[in-house]
């Protein structure tokens, strides 16, 4: 609603005079506006003098105002106006000074005191614990143990469930650390193996999470939605994307990068999957079943831990323990991934490199294909023979 | 010519499996005979050269990897975008800002220009997160704007001089007028404002003719009255469409408009008397499934 200054107005519409009818405006408040009735004429005789004495003192500060400025009436001068493009004052000159300053600040605050074991949320996101420093304390302070409410479970979880606790499974959490072992196994032993690994998390408080655990497993990641269609339909949706061609030491190689155009893009698939909520993910998980595809999943007391290959009972509502199981399976990418560059550094792939070079004899050939396509005279494929000869 | 009477001889006289078929050395191989009877070139398959080194040369292919950790998203160059501003508001969220208003003037990539560039059918909702970060990321002070932040947000910039971007002034003219535009509901209106004496002209009648409310001409006089300012400046308004209140509104607007062009001061004052807004209120449409916009046919239980 545009506010209008409250002053009294002249020639209402009296609609509502009449003293007794139901629509009288027995306040000031719905009077506003109105002919005034008998109920709020005092009120309102108040208020209108109030404001005609407001009114007379502001012409009277006006024509003050306007005797010292020689007839024109001035405007507010109040520093924000000063000027349309002007701006407040920066507190620090410079941003190295600004720096400079906090940090002054924070060691003079902290001068003769020692802060010891402060709880830092992010810690668990940052530094997570490698598989071999895992600890049964650990998972319980993380909250991975909590279950779902007993009506909502899957009884094929059954034998990860240690008992019932004020309405709620719990996960027996020495299953869980074995099955989380055996799942950084894994995912150590396919990073070494230079494997495509695609880390997915869904739901919103999870983002940093996905996030920096893939950019320690050097992997990929999803934080927002799969796209039903990314393997079955892959050729739509993501023949967009980039790929490149690496060399043993993962340094690309741009001798290929025009085999790569557009036209020729191959879609590339993962080789294994994490996924951190399979309740939301259940389109991902299916075509990574009909792809071949292993999963990893944090499985929940209300999930089917037959969707995923490798399950890890555990809590995937919590932040914390979502980026406890994930940070661990990162910690685990990270030492295969040095291994693999370590290898790398003898002169020894981890993984067949013909997979890659039948990668790009196979783009060679369709651009071969698509050049005799187009109309030109195009080399034959290996092996044919002129039947006119 | 020899070779093509052979293998017409015998590629039509006998019968070959499929696998000598298409075996095209076969086919110029007499049947009965276990050596070569001419000369002729075979294919040789050449072994590639010894690697001594032992490992794997610097050039040699060894894996296709997807460029970007977002590749599986089906948007990479959304997402990293997305990431990378999220990640430099994480880290310079202290920085002092200034207010919205006095944040430097920028004109981000429209939708179109987004979509081209990145080459992904990004969705508006999408972008418009974009937008927010970048606005906020704008509102640093810019003297403690850190340079990797600057360089992020020019990326972002729609193309084109800097001076373009900016907001043109309304001009006087010769004459000394200066016009004003508003518009309210159906009705708009043109309105020209020149020093002189306090005479209002609406179409060429009289304020009195042309609003007969008190209320319309009240309205319509409403910048001038809050900065009193009647007898300061004459009035001149081509106003259309739309009924009469409408039209005396549309004229508050464009007064207001052509007002600041004479005095950009006044701007705080007409804010507050409510003569800045456009108001955007309008007829709503009629929907299916009822009678006018709100109005529902009568509940029936069965």
């Amino acid at each position: 609603m545009i506010l209008r200054q409250l002053v009294v107005r002249h020639d209402h519409q009296a609609i509502r005079s009449i003293p007794g009818h139901p629509d009288e405006p027995s306040s000031l408040l719905d009077a506003v506006g109105h002919k005034s009735t008998p109920n709020t004429a005092g009120i309102e005789e108040s208020v209108g003098e109030a404001a005609e004495k407001l009114n007379s003192l502001h012409g009277q500060v006006l024509s003050m105002q306007a005797a010292q400025h020689d007839g024109a009436i001035p405007v507010d001068k109040s520093p924000q106006y000063l000027g349309q493009d002007a701006l407040p004052p920066a507190p620090y000159p410079s941003l190295a000074a600004m720096n400079s300053a906090l940090a002054a600040q924070e060691e003079a605050t902290a001068h003769g005191t020692e802060m010891l074991g402060v709880y830092h949320p992010s810690t668990i996101i940052e530094d997570p614990p490698m598989p071999s420093t895992v600890t049964l304390e650990m998972l319980l302070a993380n909250q991975c143990h909590l279950g779902h409410a007993t009506q909502l479970w899957h009884p094929g979880n059954s034998s990860y469930i240690f008992g019932i606790r004020n309405g709620i499974h719990i996960i027996s959490l020495e299953i869980t650390l074995s099955y989380l072992r055996r799942a950084a196994r894994v995912v150590q032993e396919v990073a070494r193996r230079g494997g495509i690994i695609l880390f997915v998390g869904t739901k919103k408080n999870t983002k940093d999470v996905v996030v920096t655990s893939a950019l320690r497993a050097e992997a990929y990641h999803i934080f927002s939605r799969w796209i039903p269609g990314s393997l079955t339909n892959g050729q739509q949706i993501l023949d967009r994307a980039n790929i490149k061609v690496v060399n043993g030491q993962d340094e690309e190689l741009s001798q290929y990068a025009e085999a790569l155009e557009n036209e020729n893009r191959s879609v590339l698939r993962p080789d294994l999957v994490i996924v951190l909520n399979p309740v939301e993910n259940e389109v991902c998980l299916h075509e990574c079943g009909i792809y071949n595809i292993p999963t990893i999943g944090i499985v929940d007391t209300n999930v089917n831990p037959a969707w995923v290959t490798y399950p890890i009972p555990g809590n995937d509502d919590s932040p914390r323990s979502v980026a406890l199981i994930s940070g661990v399976l990162s910690k685990a990418a990270q030492e295969g991934q040095r291994l693999r560059k370590e290898a790398a550094q003898q002169g020894k792939l981890t993984y067949p490199a013909q997979r890659a070079k039948d990668f790009l004899q196979q783009l060679s050939l369709i651009a071969g294909i698509k050049d005799v396509q187009g109309g030109r005279q195009g080399g034959r494929s290996r092996g044919e023979k002129d039947k006119d000869d | 010519m020899a070779q093509k009477a052979l293998s017409s001889f015998f590629g039509r006289a006998t019968w070959t499996c499929r696998r000598c078929r298409t075996n095209q050395q076969w086919i110029q191989r007499p049947q009965f005979s276990t050596s070569l009877s001419r000369r002729e070139e075979l294919e040789i398959k050449t072994a590639p050269e010894i690697d001594f080194e032992g490992g794997q040369r610097s050039d040699a292919p060894a894996r296709i990897l997807p460029a970007s950790p977002s590749y599986f998203t089906g948007a990479p160059v959304f997402n990293d975008d997305l990431l990378l501003l999220q990640s430099l508001m994480n880290r310079f969220q202290k920085v002092p800002q200034v207010p919205a208003d006095k944040a430097p003037r920028m004109a981000w990539l429209r939708l179109s220009q987004y979509r081209s560039a990145s080459g992904e059918r990004v969705g508006a909702a999408k972008y418009a997160s974009i937008l927010r970060l970048l606005t906020r990321l704008n509102r640093i002070h810019p003297q403690l704007r850190p340079d990797e932040v600057q360089d992020v947000l020019e990326k972002f910039l729609r193309p084109g001089a800097q001076e373009v971007q900016k907001a043109r002034p309304g001009t006087i003219d010769v004459y000394g007028r200066s016009k004003g535009v508003g518009r309210r509901k159906e009705s708009s209106a043109k309105v020209y404002l020149i020093e002189g004496t306090g005479e209002i002209l609406v179409n060429g009648k009289s304020i009195v003719q042309a609003f007969p409310r008190v209320h319309d001409r009240e309205s319509a006089m409403w910048p001038l009255k809050v900065s009193e300012r009647i007898d300061k400046y004459n009035v001149f308004a081509l106003v259309a469409g739309g009924g009469v209140t409408g039209q005396a509104e549309a004229v508050t607007l464009g007064l207001a408009r052509a007002l600041l062009v004479h005095e950009p001061a006044l701007k705080p004052v007409l804010r507050r008397a409510g003569c800045v807004t456009r108001d955007p209120r309008a007829v709503e449409r009629k929907k299916p499934g009822r009678l006018k916009a709100r109005k529902k046919p009568t509940w029936v239980k069965r």
